[in-house]
């Protein structure tokens, strides 16, 4: 669906990402980790079209995403970056109703597939109560399931997603992922989320993109992307890596102290 | 939705009554045959230039603040006034006729319209490059327009202090044909992209995932917005308070949607303007104030009071 073809960009000259290839097939729910300033963000941007790249090409549905204009674009794919000012005191309704800019003509009104696709978008994302309030008087929590149905109501065929459960306590980060999970099953809905949560990116997702300085490091299932020694080269961290009880999905734990000598540890025992 | 067109249209009985209080408001006169000619000739034109610009001044204020997502942006934060005050000023200079002064002025705004977006769109039309931009030019030209009036002493350059105030007692035919066209087609070019303006207020990055291109539309509302201003200041001189707190108690009755917002905005706009300028002429009798100055005091002490009683802000 979305193709990356050895892409090269980043800001002022200074090149960001280097040469990244990879495949977003119809229906996947990927997953793109790595450390801070690895670069995920500008690939992110990349994908949505805001970034203009040095080299290489993007393509969605084999065109390229740099010559789709921005409505065209809108109508199937959906963006939701880390953080949306909002100037004014937009309702909730108003500002998840935005999203149906690309799909309304100029001297269109709304009709009844717009209000049933917002009413759907503000139940999905179980904000509905929440549809007369203040867009800046929510919560953090209520405001990214805000921003989350903003994107719903677009009815994209692919969701872009910046960090989604960034700040966020476990409570809304399994509600997003549920979400998430739950769109990507029943609609078929296309996912790519940028994740710090390695935990909570091998319970989620089928696909893995690790990317270290620019580069990915490593790409494929959860099982081949989340072992030991890739997490120790990337993140110079070590950690021990079993799994979910539950779900049987690999789980990242964190050791306290130096890494040095607790990998030591690790090996006498 | 209901309840907005209810308050829409108490906006446009408030409207009414104030041109009809504005229009047999004034120096008693006791003969009837003149009482006709100063409510038709004098009155009149003057109260339809106040509803021009009030409506004007108020919705270009409202697009600014959402282009530059800025609530203290106003109609003359990208330096469109003092072009107009220069080009104003030059032709007070030059002792021209008061129309020459409304041409004059209007040129200055062009002028400065045209260095703006120059030297905005060579940086992609970022916010930050368009105030930088237009608030340094204006400082420029405001310094000029000081520099003539320090140096020019003599007597028709009093006439530029009171345009610089504001003064709609000049409402000629021409310049009420002038800010017609420009603020009835602005208004109009506002309310049709009232859902652009919506989406650039969530910035330029997520206005254009949802659709929006970005670039165009901030140089279409800057151009719109800006001519609709220069016809405003061009013809009345430049006054204050209406661009920057209508919007706001617009937004305050009507919530941030552009489209009512717009129309909101106009009719309090207007309505404002001529009651402000009904006090200009008529509080302190025989004086004339500028109205410029009463817009910013009954507006300010009026404002005041909403910002410390409302819940909102």
């Amino acid at each position: 669906m979305v193709d990356v073809k050895n892409i090269y960009c980043g800001y002022d000259k200074k090149e960001v990402i280097k040469g990244v290839f990879f495949s977003v097939e119809k229906g996947n729910f990927t997953g793109i980790i790595g450390p801070n300033g690895a670069g995920k963000t500008t690939l992110f941007r990349a994908m949505t079209g805001a970034l203009p790249l040095y080299k290489g090409t993007i393509t969605y549905r084999n065109n390229d995403i740099s010559k789709i204009s921005a409505r065209e674009l809108a109508k199937d794919m959906a963006v939701i970056p880390q953080i949306v000012s909002v100037p004014f005191s937009f309702t909730v309704s108003e500002f998840v109703f935005m999203a149906r800019f690309a799909h309304l003509g100029r001297f269109q009104a709304p009709g009844k597939v717009d209000y049933d696709a917002v009413d759907q978008a503000l139940r999905s994302a179980g904000v509905a109560h929440l549809k007369n309030r203040d867009i800046n008087e929510l919560s953090g929590g209520e405001r990214q399931m805000a921003m989350l149905a903003q994107g719903f109501a677009q009815s994209p065929k692919i969701l872009l997603l910046d960090e989604p459960t960034a700040h966020l306590d476990i409570k809304h980060q399994v509600a997003i992922m549920n979400i998430l999970e739950k769109l990507n099953k029943e609609r078929g809905l296309t996912v790519v989320v940028i994740l710090h949560d390695l935990n909570l990116a091998a319970e989620y997702c089928n696909n893995l993109i690790l990317l270290n300085e620019g580069k990915i490091h490593k790409k494929g299932g959860v099982n081949e992307v989340l072992t030991q020694d890739v997490i120790e080269e990337v993140y110079k961290t070590f950690v021990a890596v079993d799994r979910n009880p539950v779900s049987g999905k690999p789980y990242c734990r964190i050791v306290k102290g130096n890494p040095r000598v607790i990998r030591g540890a690790a090996q006498q025992r | 939705m209901n309840k907005k067109i209810i308050l829409l249209l108490l906006l446009v009985l408030f409207l009414g009554i104030v041109i009809i209080i504005s229009l047999f408001c004034g120096v008693d006169n006791s003969d009837p045959s003149q009482a006709a000619v100063i409510i038709w000739q004098l009155r009149l034109p003057r109260v339809l230039l106040a509803l021009l610009v009030g409506a004007g001044l108020a919705s270009a204020g409202a697009v600014f603040q959402a282009l530059l997502r800025n609530s203290l942006a106003e109609p003359y934060t990208l330096g469109v006034s003092s072009g107009a005050a220069l080009g104003a000023s030059l032709g007070m200079l030059f002792r021209l006729s008061s129309i020459y002064t409304t041409v004059f002025a209007f040129i200055g705004s062009l002028l400065t319209i045209f260095l703006v977006y120059t030297i905005a769109a060579r940086k992609r039309f970022s916010n930050s490059s368009l105030i930088l931009g237009g608030v340094t030019l204006g400082f420029l030209f405001s310094s000029i327009v000081l520099l003539i009036i320090a140096m020019v002493r003599q007597e028709g350059i009093s006439n530029a202090v009171i345009w610089l105030m504001g003064d709609l007692s000049s409402a000629s035919p021409q310049a009420i044909f002038l800010t017609a066209v420009f603020v009835s087609g602005g208004i109009l070019a506002f309310f049709l992209l009232g859902r652009d303006v919506d989406l650039i207020c969530l910035g330029e990055e997520k206005a254009m995932h949802i659709g929006l291109d970005v670039e165009t539309i901030k140089k279409i509302l800057f151009f719109i917005a800006s001519l609709v201003t220069a016809a405003c200041v061009s013809a009345s001189g430049i006054i204050g308070f209406v661009g920057l707190i209508i919007p706001h108690i617009g937004r305050f009755m009507f919530g941030p949607k552009h489209r009512v917002l717009f129309i909101a905005v106009s009719l309090l706009g207007a309505g404002f303007l001529i009651l402000c300028d009904t006090i200009a002429r008529t509080v302190a009798l025989p004086l004339e104030l500028p109205v410029g100055v009463i817009t910013g005091i009954f507006g300010g002490i009026f404002f005041l009071g909403l910002l410390i009683k409302a819940k909102k802000w």
